[in-house]
């Protein structure tokens, strides 16, 4: 959820609309903008699963150290998704699909 | 050439911006490097009016104190990398990866204001996807402007999360719940009276016992804790939220003054391990500084006095600004004594005076 | 146990202490500045033009407010970075109260609002008189409201009606700020609120409000529930058409 007017900061700056595609989907986010933010302000809180007991994370520290966040960004594994700005047309995959047969 | 600086400064946050400014007005040439996308630290996320007085900017907001900070720095043509991370400190060389390219830097002195980092806290649950760090939830509504979630509870009577809890109901969430394991705030009654008045209960005595949910956090279940923090049988409720803010403190990022091989002392009331430092903010090493959080976890105000102090004397160290440098200092000195003053300031204080101490005892020793 | 260090609330102790005394109130505004811990600051200081408020030299002297000097002006609130200055006007049959207002929606002008207490509480309703949002209070809105006189000390925030209002009576839309103020005003049984508010007067007939009243009375008084709510009831004792009584057995 957007905070769209706030008492304190006014309205948000408009920034510019750019389209990232996340497991195949296409998200609405805004330049420049984190993608976990991106990912936060759409309702997506579960980024990954762990690869041991396939529990999900999101976002905590947001400050780039947990790795909690982490997913594939253009191909690149393990991308820190809270310190990563967002480019138009960006393509991210949650390993979300990748759960062991059996293992559900 | 271009790699030779007078002073490089490791983070862009208030520490490091002040350092720079004072740097750069004396005439050094300052660059700062930081890892981040925007500079500026946390000051940016700080929305509430500061506490001081005048001369500590009070009454101002802190993205507010960012912007002239910014201004300065940029007026003075102050070099500021971003996306830039610091990896290693060996003697006078500073190893950087900027874009992905490795760069080492030549600096006369050196000045480390890597902050602080949130601190975890254990129980059932706590990975869960929508329990966060209150310092993350606050980055994700006052900077990026997204709401994480709609329900919160808030774990931490300190300013942080009181001032988050607060900050939260300003962007429309609903916080149904501060809790604080001790038995009373920890943060200023101010704080903690302008949630009580928007109706947000604060339960001392009571901590998380575990969160709970189907991929993602749907409850906690708080337990009330006895003197002894232990939980009283019975005293356990169930809240329905989705998301839960941890402010339990935080600890000093210290990684590069430890690979530098500074003197470390260990200081509960500021945060764990911070490095020994002198009046003027120089470690054990010749040439290396710290200031802000890196030093002890304290407020922004006190981050900046730091700052400038140690962006005087690494400048007057190399002869830029000498001749007023000690009236310099002891101004910046009296304004942060300002700041450590008063019941609140009282543990911070004497855990400085400590250090100060005991830098003089390290160096008596070197000689 | 309670006190600002516990439970985020003045203590009765605390709030004797910041609080004006009666006769000062009655003439006219004033400001009241509940700052109560050691803090370093001194904003408020130079806020005064008329030289009322004195921290001095050390910043964590608690502020002292000379009441004479005072004329209520209102300019230390927004400068107060805790947020914990008020004025307060009790001179006139009904009290005013102006406050720091950080939050949306921002009320208007002739609004009524649900005034609530120290703790979030529903204390009563408030009319507000005036919504200052000038440049120079950097983001910190200065309402002034306007609450029965009684309400004076206990009034330090509000909520718009509407949004967040809580329903007593749902029939009649009476909030639970309606019906405390009733009681606070003297209304001691269900009757004399429902006569005060109209809580139960509606298509139930207070069936589903009756308990919810009577626990407000046993909170706000420090009754027994049991004492508020008599055991006892009249006919007709289900919703039923007027008519299908006002025919009676003759016209059968």
């Amino acid at each position: 959820m957007r905070v769209t007017n706030h008492p304190v900061l006014g309205d948000a700056p408009p920034g510019r609309q750019v389209t990232i595609w996340l497991d195949g989907e296409p998200l609405a986010a805004v330049e420049g903008e984190p993608i976990a933010a991106a990912l936060l302000a759409s309702g997506r809180r579960v980024f990954r699963r762990t690869p041991r007991f396939h529990e999900p994370r999101g976002v905590f520290c947001g400050i780039g150290r947990c790795t909690d966040c982490i997913m594939t960004v253009d191909g690149v594994p393990n991308v820190r998704t809270c310190v990563t700005a967002v480019r138009d047309g960006m393509v991210i995959t949650s390993n979300l699909k990748e759960v062991p047969a059996g293992d559900q | 050439m271009t790699n030779n600086y007078d002073i490089v400064i490791a983070g862009a946050g208030p520490a490091g911006l002040a350092a720079a400014v004072e740097a750069a007005r004396r005439g050094a040439r300052t660059l700062v490097v930081d890892e981040n996308t925007k500079p500026g630290g946390q000051l940016f996320k700080q929305i509430h009016k500061f506490f001081g007085s005048h001369e500590h900017k009070a009454g101002v907001r802190g993205f507010a104190i960012g912007e002239k900070l910014l201004a300065e720095a940029a007026e003075l043509g102050v070099e500021v990398w971003l996306n830039s991370v610091v990896w290693g400190l060996f003697a006078n060389k500073v190893a950087v990866v900027r874009g992905g390219e490795q760069i080492t830097l030549a600096a006369k002195k050196i000045i480390l204001a890597t902050g602080a980092s949130e601190n975890a806290v254990a129980f059932p649950g706590a990975a869960l996807p929508g329990v966060m760090g209150a310092g993350a939830i606050q980055t994700m509504i006052n900077v990026h402007r997204v709401l994480p979630g709609k329900r919160v509870v808030m774990l931490g009577s300190g300013n942080v999360g009181l001032i988050v809890a607060y900050q939260l109901l300003q962007a429309g969430a609903e916080v149904v719940a501060l809790v604080e394991a001790a038995s009373a705030i920890g943060g200023y009654g101010v704080h903690a009276a302008k949630i009580r008045r928007a109706g947000v209960p604060i339960l001392v005595g009571t901590t998380i016992a575990r969160a709970f949910g189907r991929g993602q956090v749907e409850g906690v279940v708080l337990a009330k804790l006895d003197e002894s923090f232990q939980p009283v049988p019975g005293g356990e409720t169930t809240l329905a939220i989705d998301t839960v803010g941890i402010a339990v403190g935080l600890t000093p990022l210290t990684e590069l003054a430890w690979m530098a091989g500074c003197q470390f002392v260990f200081s509960p009331r500021l945060g764990g391990h911070v490095p020994l430092h002198d009046a003027d903010m120089e470690t054990t090493l010749s040439g290396v500084y710290v200031a802000g959080d890196i030093t002890g976890v304290e407020e922004a105000s006190t981050a900046m006095e730091e700052g400038r102090l140690a962006g005087i004397a690494a400048a007057a160290a190399l002869g830029y600004g000498a001749a007023a440098a000690e009236a310099d200092k002891a101004a910046v000195r009296s304004r942060m004594d300002v700041l450590r003053s008063g019941p609140f300031g009282l543990g911070r204080r004497t855990a400085k005076a400590e250090i100060l101490a005991q830098r003089k005892e390290a160096a008596s020793c070197r000689e | 146990m309670p006190g600002v260090k516990y439970s985020g609330r003045l203590s009765d102790a605390e709030l004797a202490a910041v609080l004006p005394p009666a006769e000062r109130l009655a003439q006219g505004p004033v400001a009241v500045i509940e700052c109560v811990q050691s803090i370093p600051c001194n904003p408020c200081e130079k806020a005064c033009p008329f030289g009322a408020i004195t921290v001095g030299d050390d910043i964590t002297a608690l502020p002292a407010l000379d009441r004479a000097k005072c004329k209520g002006c209102g300019l230390c609130i927004s400068r107060c970075p805790g947020l914990a200055i008020f004025v307060v006007d009790a001179s006139g049959d009904e009290a005013t109260i102006m406050l720091p207002y950080e939050y949306l929606p921002l009320p208007a002008a002739g609004d009524v609002v649900d005034a609530l207490d120290r703790s979030g509480k529903p204390a009563g309703t408030a009319r507000v008189l005036k919504v200052n949002t000038a440049a120079g209070l950097e983001g910190t809105a200065v309402v002034t409201l306007a609450v029965p006189r009684k309400l004076a000390d206990i009034v330090r925030n509000f909520r718009p009606r509407g949004r967040d209002a809580i329903y007593i009576c749902r029939c009649n839309e009476v909030s639970e700020a309606e019906i405390r103020q009733a009681v606070r005003e003297g209304a001691r049984t269900v009757a004399a609120v429902k006569l005060a508010t109209r809580a139960g007067m509606g298509l139930c007939q207070g069936r589903t409000c009756r308990r919810l009243v009577s626990r407000i009375i046993a909170e706000e008084t420090g009754q027994h529930p049991a004492e508020v709510l008599p055991a006892t009831a009249r006919p007709p004792v289900r919703t039923l058409p007027l008519g299908t009584l006002a025919g009676g057995e003759d016209d059968e």
